[in-house]
């Protein structure tokens, strides 16, 4: 469905991305773990068309996409939910997702709205509690849930999240985790997820990537990633040191 | 059956892909941690961020059998020449490890209601562990009978109703031999399958191997510097091996200019490691001769093809600028003396011009006393060669256990040309 090749991104002079190539296949959850800077939201900002690649290929559904505008991009079904939500906070919950839906439908289309907003509703019932109230008022984890639904809106076919449990009680995560799982299923969504943390990304995902200073340097399934000891000690807070001390 | 469809019968397209995002990871890890390919890429100049297609991959010098003895040697605190290589695998190696090899042993007709015997040497060798984890991971028994006498072989095979035998080609004749001379009936033991591996062998023996033993015998190829068993496997089409292209990235290169081959043409077969976390390798020269074979197989695995392995490097003979393998000059005695010959071939120079010779060793029937009779199956053989290679050869018959041997083994090739 997706696929990246050979991608360079340059900040300035700065190096960012060196030759990334992955791909996400339909229905797929595929994760991307790796450390703070290593060029995780970077990646998913090229993806989407924020960031141009200086070099290298981006394929979505057999087209070239390398050089689509973002509005184009999310017209054509990807949607991104940025790190840290990103939600407008002094809007209502109903207007952050109609804010979301903007790209796909004109205010003629009220009725194809309103059902849209009602899968919406009907997936994360707090968020129908809440339409009238202000964004900013809403919990952690419900302004996650938000994220993910304004990005819903658009009727995306993949969906970039990132970070998607930064901030969240670690039971909150649990929750916008399930409902992650959900998405694929109702929806026949493909998944790419970007964590610092990756166990909790890697349960549910199909399979992963790991980056390192810009560069891809371990790929597979997600149970030999779980279980590969360069992942464990690096993200998954195994300490070697300590385990040879016993 | 095919044991991992997704991957087995995978788009090439989307095989290129994989293959392309894992020798750029492979070669990240192997940079960042194995400190031989860091010097060697330091040394050379080349840049690890500057792999952009499976071709580049020719930018990478080799690794040799030596290099491997070296790389251990920084680990190890005493060592001497001549240890043997040690290769370690992690929990994800062995994993992929039984899942490759429970590739192999499906294509080869084995199912979980299968019982296998392993007949290969338990131990540090890789061959009867490798198959012991992929049969497991099937869920098919297992019985790790190891190297015995070959009738205790033929008593399990009975006892157990054994149905698929693992082994090399050589010992797996042995014990059709044993059966026959045994007076047991093939038919009578439960044997469907055998895979068979870890040596070269030829069509004809297979066919032997087949009729005496009654079974399908397909042939596999693996070797333990990149993983053991598990590397390829015939389909019970049996016309060449699937080589596991997600996990191992094969190159047949002309064992001299080392510029890669045509498909067809026979020449070193060389192996980067795709997934290998504890001991990766990069283009790792087997000195295994093979070719990769055109067009689909039938039995729908998209997998690349090799032939089976027709020698080594170091057999090779080149003689008038042709390429002769000892393997091509075996079949053809064997077709004409009906049964595994002993010979040896010897390379000559005399003012410039290079001749072969084929020592032919006969037992006390053929070497009869019969002068004309002798004469006879030399131009019988002399005849069958030339045709076959366009070239004219010596055949000498020489008495039983006279040839050369090196440290008891012996040596197929000599070349007295320089």
């Amino acid at each position: 469905m997706l696929i990246l090749k050979n991608i360079d991104v340059y900040y300035g002079k700065l190096y960012t991305l060196k030759k990334i190539s992955i791909h996400v296949k339909k229905g797929e959850i595929v994760a991307l773990i790796g450390s703070n800077g290593a060029g995780k939201t970077t990646l998913l900002s090229t993806i989407s068309g924020l960031i141009k690649p200086s070099s290298g290929s981006i394929t979505y559904e057999e087209r070239d996409i390398t050089k689509e505008s973002t509005e184009n991009i999310v017209k054509m079904g990807i949607s991104q939910v940025p790190e840290g939500r990103l939600i407008f906070k002094t809007l209502t919950v109903e207007e952050n997702l109609l804010i979301g839906g903007y790209s796909k439908y004109s205010l003629k289309k009220r009725k194809e709205i309103k059902e849209e907003l009602d899968k919406i509703y009907h997936l994360f019932p707090k968020l129908k509690e809440r339409k009238k109230q202000l964004a900013g008022t809403l919990s952690g984890g419900e302004q996650q849930m938000l994220a993910i639904g304004r990005a819903l809106m658009s009727k995306p076919k993949l969906i970039l999240l990132d970070e998607p449990s930064m901030g969240l009680a670690p039971n909150i995560v649990k929750e916008v985790f399930q409902h992650i799982v959900e998405l694929k299923k109702l929806y026949g969504l493909t998944v790419l997820l970007v964590k610092k943390n990756a166990r909790s990304a890697l349960k549910i995902a199909n399979r992963g990537y790991v980056i390192e200073t810009g560069r891809i340097i371990l790929e597979g399934t997600a149970e030999d990633l779980l279980s590969n000891k360069d992942v464990q000690i690096a993200y998954l807070g195994r300490d070697l040191d300590a385990e040879l001390r016993i | 059956m095919i044991w991992d469809k997704e991957k087995e019968c995978i788009d090439r397209e989307d095989l290129k892909q994989l293959q392309l995002e894992r020798l750029q990871s492979t070669i990240h890890r192997v940079y960042r941690n194995v400190p031989f390919y860091r010097r060697m890429f330091d040394r050379q100049g080349i840049d690890p961020d500057s792999f952009s297609s499976i071709e580049d991959i020719k930018k990478i010098p080799f690794t040799t059998k030596n290099d491997l003895r070296k790389i251990v040697r920084i680990h190890t605190s005493s060592g001497t020449t001549g240890i043997p290589i040690v290769v370690g695998y992690t929990k994800g190696d062995l994993k992929i490890w039984s899942e490759l090899v429970a590739r192999v042993l499906s294509a080869g007709g084995i199912t979980k209601d299968d019982v296998i015997q392993i007949a290969f040497n338990y131990g540090l060798f890789t061959g009867a562990f490798g198959f012991h984890y992929g049969a497991e991971k099937i869920g098919a028994s297992v019985i790790p009978i190891s190297i015995e006498n070959p009738k205790k072989q033929i008593k399990i095979m009975q006892d157990y109703k054994t149905t698929a035998l693992i082994s090399t080609p050589s010992y797996a004749l042995l014990i059709a031999n044993t059966i026959l001379e045994m007076d047991i009936n093939p038919n009578s033991l439960s044997l469907k399958f055998g895979l068979f591996g870890a040596e070269p062998w030829s069509e004809r023996m297979r066919k032997e191997i087949e009729e005496k033993l009654k079974i399908t015998a397909t042939d596999n190829y693996g070797l333990s510097e990149v993983m053991g068993p598990g590397v390829s496997g015939e389909s019970l089409e049996k016309n060449g091996l699937h080589i596991n292209e997600d996990h191992f990235l094969f190159e047949i290169l002309d064992p001299h200019t080392l510029e890669p081959l045509e498909e067809g043409q026979t020449g070193e077969l060389v192996i980067t490691t795709l997934t290998k976390e504890a001991f990766p390798v990069l283009r790792f020269r087997t000195g295994d001769l093979t070719r990769f074979l055109p067009g689909q197989c039938p039995c729908g695995r998209t997998l690349r093809r090799i032939d089976r392995i027709m020698g080594r490097t170091d057999d090779m003979i080149i003689i008038r600028g042709l390429k002769i393998f000892p393997s091509q000059i075996e079949a053809i005695l064997y077709e004409i003396e009906g049964k595994q010959p002993n010979y040896q071939i010897i390379l000559e120079r005399q003012s410039g011009i290079d001749s072969i010779t084929i020592l032919l060793e006969v037992t006390e029937d053929i070497f009869s006393d019969v002068m004309k009779e002798q004469s006879q199956l030399i131009n019988i053989i002399k005849d069958r060669l030339s045709s076959e290679f366009g070239l004219s050869f010596n055949v000498k018959l020489a008495e039983k256990r006279s040839l050369e041997k090196i440290d008891g083994k012996l040596k197929k090739v000599i070349d007295r040309r320089n």
